[in-house]
């Protein structure tokens, strides 16, 4: 079976699912994610609103989102209007934390470049592993 | 197969083929008995052992001294089921070592924690009913060590014993506390709010920071898919109140882990300790 692995992105950090979990197929990832999704949003209230998952394949290849505005059941009282900005907000900070997360990772190497270059000893590693 | 493992209509609820922190988890055939408590058979040993339950430590020495050929202590590995609905829970435990949990576990094999007692109360059935029909599910939570005794003696003893029929009220009614909390819990706190208090409470009857657990384990016990428990602790270890390694989460900063709960840490904290006068000061408290 297929691994996938959920990554959560929460107020600009991404949070790795380094694991994974073994599921027959793309489908039933989709509905595994939505599944995580809903528990983490569960009572939450509007915290969670703006977070959403990044699904990969076991290769780290992304395979889609989930944008926790466009399942939120707590959103459904509000006006059409509001669930729109709520959903592109969502999207928005979803390719922000993205940006972050990528610039967060050349810094760590850029570090790692120049202790190596210094000679000095490797504190950082790349990709925080 | 352990025989405690249920057939998982969905193959992808992960977590739920045993209760188990390596995945073996052993059933009860396997525990091994030490001898009887204070007895003959572990002289020596009996003294020390009295004190490491508090429900038991607390009694007068002359009940306890009768009641001492009536106990055994067993030695139980992580995970081990004690009982498994639908059978009884027809025995009790006083856990000298380890905590016990109390599951329920739904037809289609999702399960919760409803209660759990480490030293400083005992895992007994909580209704009457329990001691005849199964409704929970009793697991080791970390190697455990307990004084066991079955359920009817224990009913037996206590017309006599009439410390121990206190203590006991206390300790079924702490069982009771902490189900009524983890119902209001549960079905108004989000996981985040649970998995920080479900944490701190297991390190406070475990009386250790270090919490010997997997996330596969904690997840059982929330309810929740063992996704999201990664994804929380990772949450949480960013906060720096805590550190996940394989099968331990270290808590780092208590104060910081104490605010990621919801009120019902401290609310249950402050009942649990009106209950069982056995329980341990607050582990920031200073200790003499």
């Amino acid at each position: 079976m297929p691994r996938f692995h959920f990554h959560l992105r929460a107020r600009g950090s991404l949070h790795c699912d380094r694991d994974g979990s073994e599921l027959p197929d793309l489908q039933a990832a989709r509905a595994y994610a939505r599944a995580v999704a809903e528990e983490l949003m569960r009572h939450s209230g509007h915290a969670t609103r703006h977070w959403s998952m990044l699904v990969e394949d076991e290769t780290g290849q992304p395979l889609f989102d989930v944008f926790f505005a466009d399942i939120d059941p707590s959103l459904a009282s509000h006006s059409p209007q509001y669930r729109l900005l709520a959903a592109q907000t969502c999207r928005r900070l979803s390719a922000l934390t993205d940006v972050l997360c990528a610039a967060r990772v050349t810094q760590t190497e850029s570090r790692t470049l120049l202790a190596r270059a210094r000679g000095k000893p490797q504190l950082v590693y790349a990709r925080g592993e | 197969m352990p025989f405690f493992v249920r057939n998982q209509s969905g193959a992808h609820r992960t977590g739920l083929s045993s209760f188990g922190e390596s995945g073996t988890a052993k059933g009860i055939g396997q525990a091994a008995t030490d001898g009887t408590l204070g007895g003959s058979s572990s002289a020596g040993r009996g003294p020390t052992r009295w004190h490491e339950n508090r429900v038991l430590a607390g009694l007068p020495e002359a009940e306890l001294t009768s009641l001492a050929r009536h106990f055994h202590v067993v030695s139980l590995p992580p995970g081990t089921a004690l009982q498994q609905q639908p059978l009884p829970l027809d025995q009790v435990y006083f856990p000298h070592q380890g905590v016990v949990s109390l599951l329920a576990v739904t037809p289609n094999g999702e399960t919760i924690e409803v209660a759990s007692a480490g030293r400083g109360g005992a895992a007994c059935p909580i209704l009457p009913s329990d001691r005849r029909d199964g409704f929970l599910t009793a697991v080791a939570h970390g190697p455990l060590r307990a004084s066991r005794i079955a359920s009817a003696r224990l009913q037996a003893l206590l017309a006599e014993n009439k410390a121990l029929e206190r203590a006991m009220d206390a300790c079924r009614e702490a069982l009771v506390v902490q189900m009524q909390q983890n119902l209001v819990c549960a079905g108004l706190h989000s996981v985040e709010h649970r998995l920080a208090r479900w944490l701190l409470e297991t390190a406070d009857r475990m009386e250790t920071d270090t919490i010997a657990t997997t996330q596969e384990h904690v997840a059982q016990r929330l309810g929740v898919r063992r996704t999201t428990v990664t994804l929380l602790a990772s949450k949480l270890q960013d906060s720096g109140a805590i550190n996940c390694a394989r099968s331990r989460v270290d808590i780092l900063d208590r104060r910081r882990l104490e605010a990621a709960t919801c009120s019902c840490y401290t609310v249950l904290r402050a009942h649990t300790s009106k209950l069982l006068w056995h329980e341990p000061p607050p582990p920031s408290a200073p200790t003499l």
